[in-house]
């Protein structure tokens, strides 16, 4: 959430004014910060360690995850993803690629980013059956925002009816 | 017997190829690696699917290690696909693999002599019929190999 933070704080608003200024709910400080969304950090701590791969760490010829990859899966996570959900788990490919799943009991979702607007999104679920339904993407991630959204559609009525 | 040396492209790549030295029965062993295991719906561990996919290369292709050449240089096969580093490692043999529609090759490097490549299709079908025919070699302990 982001917050305007004012330049004048108490001591000074005391001496501007004459009065006896012990708070005010207009200069409550706020800090900015970073949107703060649940998955945020694990996902960042994981890609982190994925662009610290050593060559061959798949025992062949195996390379980090790419830097370009890693900021591009962020910022599809962040169109598609909404704030509460499960972590998605994050698989290395061989040449810098990246993978990001969800494994739920509404559906498998993996999300194969072989580079920047380059990305192979897949999805099982009861209707599709288990061979599911793949489409390759660019730019535009609705499909994915949309089988998201229905993977965790069960989860949010469930909390609404517990509240 | 050692194997012909593979078909290359102008470029000095090893094309995708099926190796008539790459007997039927001989065994092709895939190397997992641990940050290639997931939680599946039940929390239970399992290889991802990104070990059953071809790398994204030119001529790309599954990388493995051909079983009968490890064994004609002397070596353990479980030894040799445990180092320098080790990972787990699941095995196939060369016809079933064929009989999926894969393609078995020969793909030596200086770092590894024994390497090969599976070239084929790896949609969702192949996938599972890799994770079918596999059978750990070298077992990580506590994961499947297919989904439950």
């Amino acid at each position: 959430m982001e917050v305007w933070r004012p330049s004048v704080g108490i001591e000074r608003l005391r001496a501007l004014t004459g009065a006896n200024v012990a708070s005010h709910s207009a200069f409550s400080s706020c800090v900015v910060s970073a949107p703060v969304v649940p998955w945020h950090k694990a996902v960042t701590d994981r890609l982190e360690q994925l662009l610290k791969l050593s060559k061959g760490w798949d025992g062949y010829d195996g390379v980090a995850v790419r830097f370009e990859n890693a900021t591009f899966a962020i910022k599809v996570l962040e169109l598609v993803f909404p704030g509460h959900g499960p972590i998605p788990q994050i698989v290395p490919g061989a040449t810098g690629d990246l993978q990001i799943e969800w494994h739920m009991d509404q559906a498998d979702i993996e999300i194969h980013v072989l580079g920047p607007y380059r990305v192979q999104a897949w999805r099982a679920t009861a209707a599709t059956g288990r061979d599911g339904e793949e489409v390759r993407l660019t730019n535009d991630f609705a499909i994915v925002a949309r089988w998201i959204n229905e993977m965790l559609e069960p989860r949010r009525a469930a909390h609404t009816t517990a509240a | 017997m050692p194997l012909t040396l593979p078909p290359l492209d102008p470029n000095g790549q090893v094309l995708p190829h099926d190796h008539e030295g790459i007997g039927s029965d001989d065994g092709v062993i895939r190397r997992i690696s641990e940050q290639q295991i997931v939680q599946d719906k039940s929390g239970n561990r399992r290889i991802s699917s990104m070990a059953f996919k071809a790398s994204g290369g030119d001529n790309s292709g599954m990388s493995v290690d051909l079983e009968s050449l490890i064994v004609e240089a002397g070596k353990d096969p479980r030894l040799y696909v445990t180092t320098p580093r080790w990972t787990g490692s699941v095995r196939f043999t060369a016809g079933k693999l064929r009989a999926a529609k894969f393609l078995v090759g020969y793909d030596p490097s200086p770092e590894n002599p024994c390497h090969g490549e599976v070239w084929g299709a790896f949609g969702r079908l192949q996938q599972r019929q890799l994770r079918n025919l596999a059978t750990w070699f070298v077992e990580i302990p506590g994961v499947a190999i297919v989904a439950e």
